[in-house]
């Protein structure tokens, strides 16, 4: 019994092997059939309310021109590459301009531009002249504000600037230090003889 | 032809190197369904001809990002529903002249299409489809011609099963009335 059912399913699998199933199916064909059913069916309850409709076939009523889809496919992809070239030549247009010698000296000349405004609008130190008691502090704030300014001077406008009072006390305190001196050094000569 | 689904397309598209193989698989599988679902919302076949290959090159460019979130399948017709609809808007603005809406324009070439075989009760229907709004048509040839469920055509037009429901039965009413009344 046992040789027999051996040579059974060696018989059973020689038949498979021998005639194997040549045709193809769509992908999860039988486990989409029930939802595939079920939903013609609700299809068809839903047209029943809609006589004049639902006695109208349904078919393709539009046609298309021979060997369409056999070109289609070569078409849409020329298509694609086509649109690639544009998108890689608008990309190196794009880098040209952004590269490019024009732009170079433009964005020099923009800067020099730039850095010249900068400059001529930077604040400037503004001194208050009554503020300034001595020349030297005059030439100074000169010096910052106007280079042309001390030039034009006569003497009388400089001695106007000099503080007057500040000066005679300064003369009078040398004077009496020179006195100061001049008397210390008598004492002394007079001590020595 | 090899048959591959679609998660094995979008994973070769993905990979940068076999990029148009899987191109070349993705036109085949849905070169047709797309074709006839514009074909049936733009009417012309050159028209068709037009929208069907722009929609491959926003496929070309937006399938390496396609987040898996919703079916290959709906995000296709998604496109392929907005190329349309910009197509049909374009086109509408462009003819400038004409005092009739797009609709009627659509109606009157069905006329004179060299490309469409139907007979006379196939063009009081299409003229029918033609009198609805955009938005209704859509649903009614996804629904009555293309056969898909609620869910999908939700997926792909974003609208709740419940409204679509609505708009397929009143669509269906008017192309009931259109018929009879004609």
């Amino acid at each position: 019994m046992e040789d027999r059912g051996n040579n059974m399913n060696d018989d059973s699998n020689l038949f498979f092997d021998k005639k194997r199933n040549s045709f193809d199916l769509p992908i999860n064909y039988f486990s989409e059939f029930e939802n595939r059913l079920g939903l013609k069916i609700s299809l068809n309850e839903e047209l029943k309310s809609y006589p004049m409709l639902s006695s109208i076939r349904k078919e393709n009523i539009y046609s298309i021109p021979d060997n369409y889809f056999d070109n289609l496919l070569q078409n849409i992809k020329s298509n694609i590459h086509y649109t690639k070239e544009i998108e890689l030549s608008f990309f190196d247009m794009i880098i040209k301009v952004l590269f490019g010698k024009q732009v170079a000296f433009a964005f020099g000349l923009f800067f020099v531009i730039g850095l010249s405004i900068y400059f001529f609008k930077s604040p400037k130190t503004n001194i208050n002249y009554s503020e300034c008691k001595t020349l030297a502090c005059l030439e100074k704030n000169e010096i910052l504000n106007n280079n042309q300014f001390i030039t034009n001077f006569d003497d009388d406008e400089l001695i106007d600037l000099v503080d007057l009072q500040q000066l005679n006390e300064n003369i009078d305190v040398s004077a009496d230090h020179i006195d100061n001196s001049n008397m210390a050094s008598d004492t002394t000569e007079k001590e020595h003889f | 032809m090899q048959h591959y689904s679609d998660e094995e397309i979008v994973a070769l598209f993905k990979d940068e190197s076999s990029r148009n193989m899987a191109l070349h698989y993705l036109i085949q599988k849905y070169q047709q369904k797309l074709y006839w679902h514009i074909r049936k919302i733009v009417i012309s076949h050159d028209d068709t001809d037009d929208v069907l290959q722009n929609t491959f090159i926003r496929i070309w460019k937006g399938l390496a990002g396609f987040k898996e979130e919703s079916l290959l399948f709906t995000w296709l017709y998604r496109i392929a529903t907005n190329e349309s609809l910009t197509f049909l808007k374009r086109k509408a603005k462009e003819n400038t002249t004409s005092i009739h809406p797009i609709e009627y324009q659509l109606s009157k070439s069905l006329e004179s299409d060299v490309f469409f075989n139907g007979d006379e009760i196939q063009l009081k229907l299409q003229k029918a489809i033609l009198s609805l709004p955009e938005k209704q048509r859509i649903v009614f040839n996804m629904r009555y011609y293309d056969e898909m469920p609620y869910e999908q055509i939700s997926e792909v037009l974003g609208t709740s099963v419940g409204g679509l429901k609505a708009s397929y039965h009143i669509a269906a009413k008017k192309i009931e009335d259109f018929l009879v009344s004609h």
